[in-house]
């Protein structure tokens, strides 16, 4: 899913909006009794906006997790998430406003699986990026 | 070296470049458009570039690779 995911995000937004002032963090770990490092697949999101960082204890989706409660007012209608221990195969979108001191702030919208939150970024997309397809 | 023979080798130097240049060229972009995978040492190391990118918009995806 996490494939299938970042597939649609590298050809219906990045490609879609090449022009769009972006930034994106593709965070990988091990989640799947297969993944491993050797399995990242460099030619799924090739857009020079994206950086690819390898997190191996998974640090990012443990961080994440318990702060998913606060989080709620900004999760996608089509998202499941049932309160795990590591957020994956997951999406968080932020304003260009946002600054990481405690938590980083200006969420827009947040969803697990990625694919299922698909409307939800195409629709922020169009708003945030219309001009700049 | 006689006059045809400086023509051949030009036209072969044309040919060579016609067939193998646009592929050689397509190698270059490739590999310096190929993306990279750094080990990310910490959440902080994650805040530090988010901080860095204030004025973007920006896309965190928490993905495994299969």
């Amino acid at each position: 899913m996490c494939v299938a995911g970042t597939r649609w995000v590298q050809t219906e937004l990045l490609q879609k909006y090449p022009a769009a002032h972006l930034r994106v963090y593709a965070v990988w770990f091990n989640m799947m009794p297969n993944d491993s490092r050797a399995k990242w697949p460099p030619a799924l999101l090739t857009d020079s906006r994206v950086i690819h960082r390898w997190d191996e204890p998974k640090a990012v989706g443990t961080w994440y997790a318990p702060r998913t409660l606060t989080m709620r007012p900004q999760l996608t209608p089509d998202s499941k998430w049932g309160d795990g221990e590591i957020l994956w195969d997951a999406f968080l979108l932020y304003g260009s406003d946002g600054r990481w001191d405690d938590a980083p702030t200006d969420l827009l919208h947040w969803g697990r699986t990625i694919v299922a939150g698909r409307e939800t970024l195409k629709t922020d997309f169009e708003k945030l990026f219309s001009s700049k397809r | 070296m006689s006059n045809r023979h400086r023509r051949l080798g030009a036209v072969a130097v044309l040919v060579a470049m016609t067939a193998w240049g646009p592929s050689l060229a397509h190698s270059y972009t490739v590999a310096t458009a190929a993306p990279k995978l750094a080990d990310l040492r910490g959440v902080d190391d994650l805040k530090t570039q988010f901080n860095q990118d204030q004025g973007k918009i920006r896309l965190v995806l928490l993905v495994s690779p299969t």
